[in-house]
């Protein structure tokens, strides 16, 4: 099909609204994995959900593929066009529809900022849980996408636990209803299926979203330790000792250097890997933990230890963390960020052998993990400039990927396989499985235009390139997990 | 009142092979008899063969097959806080392993000395008390293996606490009521026990103080395990009344119930003993009565629930009490259900019957099922020769393609 093809989708948008121009192409060439681009055939920017409806029914009468696309933060090329197809930009369709306190709701279109519901729903009291790092960017549609998670799921879990309903339009242009404004529901969740579907079944429209009690107070503390394996072992006696905290986070050597470096976040000198635990709920509640937590942690051989004793120096500790990996743009040109999981008890083990696989290829690799998720984040760095490290980083990257699935882990805990991880998607699912998600897909979206090459591993395969990193990361507007 | 006794154990196929060849078989007959996998039948309303069905011009029929040869605890590593199970395993059973190693499945999955099975639990999608705190089944799901229509077994999510590879099957599969497969492994994610929780009843006199307070009690920054809110008679002999199940230890309970004291004036805030919190939660839990019937709703709709509900079933001394701050209606009573069902379908509500007791002739799906295209699309991937009973959903809204 010829780029004239699209004069009948052109013809439902107002001329600034429907873009086929080289700079609206490259605009939109990629997410937050830069590592794969492809230019889309054209982008549409819909004011209204009508307006997507609209557009996806015209993209399946005529077999052009769509991606729908948020603020582009995804690290794992979810969001990456198709070469054949157009980018449905969401950003939007960015009311927030309703915030209702009794029922402890937000209902909000799917191009809403993630921290934006919060924000509104701040006044109540409330606020909605899962926090990525690119929260102040990335949109409430992309989360239930990809599903995504943030330091505190692991006490609060992610995007589809905090997901009631949603409107949605299928591959084919059906709009349905799932789900509902209750806590529970009669029959099988599809609001929990559909999210983290990666776009592949269709686009959320608007959602309703279940909102907490804000915190009432937290308790940051930064500990230090001589080496790695003492801060994995300590994440361990803390859920050992029945704490639930709000997030645990791990930063290796590397990491630590490299936010030193960038925004001087004073974590303690020598350090060899740091742990962040933050406890956080009611006054009486985190007095109560924060007393075992030191107890616990002075058990563990820490080389130093750091309470935040107020708001500026628990921002203090949390900005060194989120801004890990735009500040490794200081130790390499480039980077893949990998997002694989471990069982917990398989983390020490984990990080050796990635050591030394690190060691054997000539790779040097970065350490940060949700511990208590025994969510791995390995920061593996190259050189693009230099012909074949792409590759070579990349083959590491999946050695990483298999090395989770050998210890009965997931090759993505958050980001999502999209287009970077599919190649060893089949070395986690069976072929049973990954015939029923094609059945599956086929129901939904009989032409397959909905994030056609995702996912799957008989995809086909995308453009390359190596430039370095996102325009906004560069410039410390989003931070990756 | 044991559930459990009052239908035939169905037949138990060995192993999994034995359910794929049954599978197998029953899609190569072409049968106008549907199955339904079952577990413990702890809640035999779930597996009936819906009304509309029955009715239908072709006459079709279910036949029940139990899970509960596929049991035994799998894998369990207490410090991964994970549990990987057979789907007919006794809940009781999981429960009693967790317990001695500290951990929980804390959402409370109900009926567990009713002989209730964990794959029971999951297709049953109803989660207890616990999870106005901790989240439901959905939430703690983690990986689900099921053979579908084809008698294929699939393996989907991870036996791991985090994980976003693939559809998310496990999540379909609570509340699925056997319509999408015959599960036959689970893995969750476990927490550790509560501390010490206690039973506090705040006596609120009438409806609207009980709703008012309890809209306040649920925005509250403190910890409150579980909160119910129950019609006079069931805690209180006189008054609406919220039951909380705060956690210890014993002073933090104190100073959080201080706090509640406080945010509710005037109504009495009372600890119950022991024996008397054991049994108002058994009360809560398991829901127990001839007919029993859960009914997701919002907060914001009680008001008009208790005011509307059908006098002449409140004069046969039918009962009901709201679980988990509203978002779920319980009724319990005996004989028929076509009044509820009438009254449910008035007010938009879909009734899950959990007991229906000897006298009724509906099926499992009661009230206004609200079309779900999602459900019906996956029904066709998952199970194409339609060899499980069909889940059964009202006329599509505005699912339908509309002309561009």
């Amino acid at each position: 099909m010829k780029a004239s093809d699209l004069t009948g989708l052109a013809e439902l948008f107002p001329a600034d609204r429907f873009r086929t121009d080289p700079a609206a192409q490259a605009a939109f060439e990629s997410d937050g994995l830069l590592a794969y681009t492809a230019r889309p055939r054209g982008v549409v920017f819909p004011e209204t959900a009508d307006e997507v409806v609209s557009a996806v029914r015209w993209c399946y009468e005529h077999h052009v593929p769509v991606v729908a696309r948020g603020s582009g933060t995804g690290l794992s090329g979810g969001a990456m066009p198709h070469r054949d197809g157009i980018v449905i930009a969401l950003n939007r369709l960015n009311r927030i529809l309703h915030v209702d306190p009794v029922e402890r709701t937000a209902t909000v279109q799917c191009g809403v900022v993630n921290l934006a519901v919060s924000q509104a729903a701040r006044p109540h009291g409330l606020y909605f849980a899962p926090d990525p790092s690119s929260q102040s960017v990335c949109t409430i549609g992309g989360n239930i996408a990809f599903n995504s998670g943030g330091a505190h799921c692991l006490k609060y879990g992610m995007t589809a636990g905090h997901t009631l309903s949603m409107d949605v339009v299928l591959g084919d242009g059906t709009v349905t209803s799932i789900g509902g404004s209750s806590l529970e529901h009669a029959g099988p969740d599809t609001t929990g299926f559909f999210c983290g579907n990666e776009g592949m079944l269709g686009i959320a429209l608007q959602a309703t979203l279940r909102l907490l009690p804000l915190p009432e107070v937290f308790h940051t503390v930064l500990v230090g330790y001589d080496d790695i394996r003492a801060a994995g072992n300590a994440v361990g006696a803390i859920i050992a000792a029945n704490l639930l905290p709000g997030a645990m986070e791990i930063m290796d050597a590397m990491s630590i250097r490299a936010a030193e470096a960038a925004v001087a976040c004073g974590y303690p000198k020598n350090a060899n890997s740091v742990l962040i635990v933050e406890l956080e709920g009611s006054a009486e509640r985190v007095a109560m933990e924060k007393e075992i937590l030191a107890e616990v942690i002075a058990g563990t051989q820490p080389s130093a230890v750091e309470i935040a004793a107020n708001d500026a120096e628990r921002l203090a500790i949390w900005k060194g963390r989120k801004s890990v990996f735009s500040a490794a743009g200081r130790l390499s040109p480039d980077f893949i960020v990998q997002d694989g999981v471990v069982p917990r008890r398989c983390l020490g083990e984990a990080l050796e052998r990635i050591e030394s696989m690190s060691r054997e290829c000539g790779v040097p690799v970065a350490n940060v993990f949700h511990a208590g998720d025994g969510n791995l984040h390995p920061l593996i760095m190259y050189d693009g400039k230099i012909p074949g490290a792409f590759d070579k980083a990349n083959d590491f990257a999946h050695s990483i990927l298999r090395l989770c699935i050998e210890m009965g882990g997931s090759i993505t805990g958050e980001h999502g396989v999209g287009i970077e991880k599919r190649g060893v998607f089949a070395e986690m699912f069976d072929e049973p499985t990954i015939n029923l998600m094609h059945r599956v897909r086929a129901e939904m979206d009989p032409h397959e235009i909905c994030n056609r090459g995702k996912m799957f591993p008989d995809a086909e395969s995308p453009a390359l390139s190596t430039s370095g990193l996102h325009p906004l990361e560069k410039a410390g507007v989003i931070f990756r997990e | 009142m044991t559930p459990a006794s009052a239908v035939p154990d169905p037949e138990a196929p060995e192993s999994v092979r034995h359910w794929t060849d049954l599978i197998r078989d029953w899609k190569a007959s072409s049968s106008s008899t549907h199955l339904i996998p079952v577990g413990g039948c702890s809640k035999p309303g779930l597996s009936r063969l819906n009304s509309a069905e029955s009715a239908a011009s072709e006459p079709v029929s279910t036949q029940r097959y139990s899970t509960r040869n596929l049991s035994g605890i799998l894998q369990y590593d207490p410090s991964e806080f994970t549990i990987s199970v057979a789907s007919g395993t006794p809940l009781e059973e999981i429960m009693a392993a967790l317990s001695e190693n500290g951990q929980t499945l804390p959402f409370d999955p109900p009926r567990a000395q009713f002989g209730a099975t964990i794959g029971g639990c999951v297709a049953s999608g109803w989660s207890g008390p616990g999870r106005w705190r901790y989240g439901g089944l959905r939430d703690f799901i983690l990986a689900a293996s099921f053979l579908d229509g084809l008698g294929n077994e699939v393996h989907t999510g991870a036996p791991v606490v985090k994980n976003a590879a693939g559809f998310d099957f496990p999540k379909l599969m609570v509340g699925s009521l056997g319509r999408l497969g015959v599960l036959t492994r689970l893995t969750f994610k476990v927490f550790p026990q509560s501390v010490e929780p206690n039973t506090w009843v705040v006596r609120c006199g009438d409806l609207a103080s009980a709703t008012l307070h309890m809209q306040t009690l649920t925005r509250l920054p403190v910890e409150l395990d579980a909160i119910e809110l129950c019609q006079p008679g069931m805690t209180d002999l006189h008054d609406w009344s919220i039951v909380l199940r705060v956690p210890g230890p014993e002073a933090v309970a104190e100073s959080i119930m201080d706090r509640v004291q406080r945010n509710v004036g005037e109504a009495e805030v009372r600890r119950l003993s022991e024996e008397h919190a054991d049994k108002s939660w058994s009360k809560l839990l398991h829901v127990e009565g001839e007919v029993s019937v859960r009914i997701p709703m919002t907060p914001r709709q009680i008001e008009t629930v208790v005011q509307t509900f059908p006098s002449e079933l409140t004069e046969l001394g039918w009962r009901m009490h709201f679980g988990l701050a509203g978002n779920v209606l319980f009724v319990t009573g005996a004989g028929d259900l076509q009044v509820l069902n009438s009254w449910l379908i008035e007010h938009g509500l879909a009734g899950l019957v959990l007991n229906a007791g000897d006298a009724s002739t509906h099926g499992t799906q009661i009230g206004m099922w609200r079309h779900d295209e999602v459900v019906v699309r996956v029904a066709k991937a998952i199970d194409p020769h339609r060899c499980f009973a069909p889940l059964l959903f009202g006329e599509p809204l505005h699912t339908k393609r509309l002309e561009a």
